[in-house]
């Protein structure tokens, strides 16, 4: 590694070293600015870079805080990135779409709001999917992000700008959204840890919106430790968002974290196992193996609905993404287009058809899946699958299990390119991803493994809605029984 | 099956002009085939489950001001926005 060997501390160990003063703010944040100008040109994580003198004049603010004995906030000037969907004033926000250039957000997301309040210094701005619609960042319209453990494959998506930052030492931790898996997949093909909150748990205002019943804002982090000390800054009630949950459990969900898995009951999804790689399969039952070598039993289990889950949720979010991508008529902001010549009409239709393929193709599809004559056979089905889907997860939970768990993501990651051609093969990648999002439950991805060809496994471990403390005390007692995982190449 | 006629349709009706129809409308037959697979569920006879909010929960409908539109438009002119004439 030719970068200071400072940024690779975790988040919690960031904040003792802060605090302690091992090293300034101002320091920690310098470096990972170098980080940031050497690594770029060969991962494209970020997309909008935030002004370095004035990101140091803020860490200088917090280095004089702790100085005084100020209270610096439970980040301490600790560099964050946010996936470019989430809102932060003043800067710009493009949702991986040239439909959105020249965006500058007027307002702070709740979650950004929340991350600046505890002292979290927000460098950069996320790739990510067009409209987080994708699951390699293939899609983004300015290039894919490429993933630190071999540069050739997909870093996964739609968070992938993410993933690479945290994997890569260009931040501390990051924020990304998961809508089928975007936060957990890249976590896992990235080798770091993914947490998609049960939904309502963290306020999606300031979210530019995609599938607003499905979707949630989650933690991007090293360590299971440092997802749970973001997640805590970021979740609780906003009256911004009607969505988020009333009785939100007290905040610290490090409390307990290191309670240990004995005599928790886990499930080994048949349907989420089945078919999977060889090695991600080999991955999953060493895990489950761990995790009964540290006191709690695994058995299998079988979800029949999970088979539909796929259809379901891509019915049900290309239906709300049609909807909610009928807002952009390239009038505030957009594509160089000027108006003369066109009617209404064809000029939204010429802006738009320069969308890019995926986000054009989900929406013609929520079209087709929701207009009268099709919407009983698609959508009204999907609901009813996802509701059905949803029975069948809350009475595991009830009668048997703790914790459902699974490999994160089927198969290894695989090369740039080699399926955008085929979408539905790639619809397939979110299978075991899917049900949480459509369940609302919360889920977390743990690096677990490397390939033999170097490549990152990641294991999925999903709990009962409003249990996230739970799932942070298993997915903590997993990434302490894991066998030692290599260090990111560089 | 549905047919490419029916999904040119439907690209029509949500405004996007499909320039490469195997990138667009190819697919989009595929991927829609694949949904079909929803029939084989076994939930035609399942109620749908709702979520019901009740209006007492949701936020008051203030209107919040970001400082005027003119620096969130391009095409703001005489505290008018210009979009293309309307047939």
């Amino acid at each position: 590694m030719n970068h200071s060997s400072i940024i690779r501390a975790s988040a919690l160990e960031y904040v003792r070293g802060v605090t302690s003063g091992e090293f300034t703010a101002e320091e920690f944040l310098s470096e990972t600015l170098s980080r940031i100008e050497e690594a770029e040109a060969r991962y494209n994580a970020y997309l909008h870079v935030e002004d370095g003198q004035k990101l140091l004049a803020r860490a200088r603010e917090i280095d004089r805080g702790i100085k005084s004995g100020q209270k610096v906030g439970l980040l301490a000037g600790m560099p964050v990135s946010i996936k470019d969907n989430i809102c932060m004033r003043g800067s710009r926000t493009t949702c991986g779409s040239r439909m959105l250039e020249g965006f500058v957000a007027p307002y702070d997301a709740t979650a950004v709001s929340r991350l600046n309040a505890e002292g979290g210094i927000i460098v950069a701005k996320a790739n990510m999917d067009e409209f987080a619609m994708g699951l390699t960042t293939e899609f983004s319209a300015y290039g894919p992000s490429r993933n630190p453990w071999n540069t050739g494959y997909v870093p996964g998506g739609s968070s992938g700008g993410s993933a690479v930052a945290a994997a890569a030492f260009e931040c501390v931790a990051s924020l990304g959204s998961d809508t089928g898996g975007s936060v957990r997949n890249p976590a896992s093909f990235c080798s770091v840890v993914g947490y998609k909150p049960t939904y309502g748990l963290v306020s999606r205002h300031g979210l530019v919106s995609y599938a607003n019943s499905i979707e949630q804002i989650g933690p991007i982090a090293r360590t299971v430790s440092d997802a749970a000390l973001v997640l805590g800054v970021i979740a609780g009630r906003d009256e911004h968002d009607d969505t988020t949950a009333d009785a939100t459990p007290a905040t610290d969900y490090l409390e307990g974290i290191e309670g240990g898995v004995e005599g928790m009951r886990v499930g080994i999804v048949d349907e989420m196992t089945e078919g999977a790689d060889p090695e991600v399969a080999r991955a999953a039952e060493r895990a489950a193996g761990n995790l009964e070598a540290a006191g709690a039993s695994c058995e299998r289990v079988s979800l029949d609905m999970v088979g539909y889950s796929v259809p379901s949720y891509y019915t049900i979010t290309a239906a709300e993404a049609a909807s909610n991508l009928a807002r952009y008529d390239n009038l505030r902001y957009g594509y160089d287009l000027p108006l003369d010549g066109y009617e209404f009409n064809s000029y939204v239709a010429e802006a738009r058809g320069r969308f890019g393929p995926e986000v054009t193709r989900r929406m013609i599809l929520g079209g087709y899946v929701s207009s009268a004559g099709h919407a009983g056979r698609y959508y009204l089905k999907a609901l009813k699958v996802r509701a059905k889907l949803t029975r069948e997860v809350a009475d595991a939970f009830a009668s048997s299990y703790d914790i459902l768990m699974a490999p994160t993501v089927p198969i290894l990651p695989f090369r740039i390119g080699e399926k955008t051609d085929d979408p539905v093969s790639l619809f397939m990648v979110d299978l075991n991803t899917v049900t949480a999002n459509l369940t609302r439950r919360p889920a977390v991805s743990v690096p677990y493994a490397v390939s033999a060809g170097g490549l990152p496994i990641g294991i999925q471990m999903m709990a009962d809605s409003m249990q996230d403390r739970t799932l942070l005390r298993a997915a903590r007692a997993l990434e302490m029984r894991r066998p030692p995982l290599p260090e990111v190449p560089d | 099956m549905v047919t490419e006629e029916e999904i040119e349709s439907v690209s029509k009706l949500v405004r996007i002009k499909v320039a490469d129809h195997r990138e667009h409308i190819e697919k989009v037959r595929d991927m829609i085939n694949f949904f079909e697979m929803l029939d084989s569920a076994g939930v035609e006879d399942d109620e749908l489950v709702m979520d019901d909010v009740p209006v007492s929960r949701l936020r008051e409908d203030a209107h919040e001001s970001f400082g005027g539109l003119s620096g969130y438009v391009r095409e703001y002119r005489d505290g008018y926005v210009r979009v293309p004439k309307m047939d």
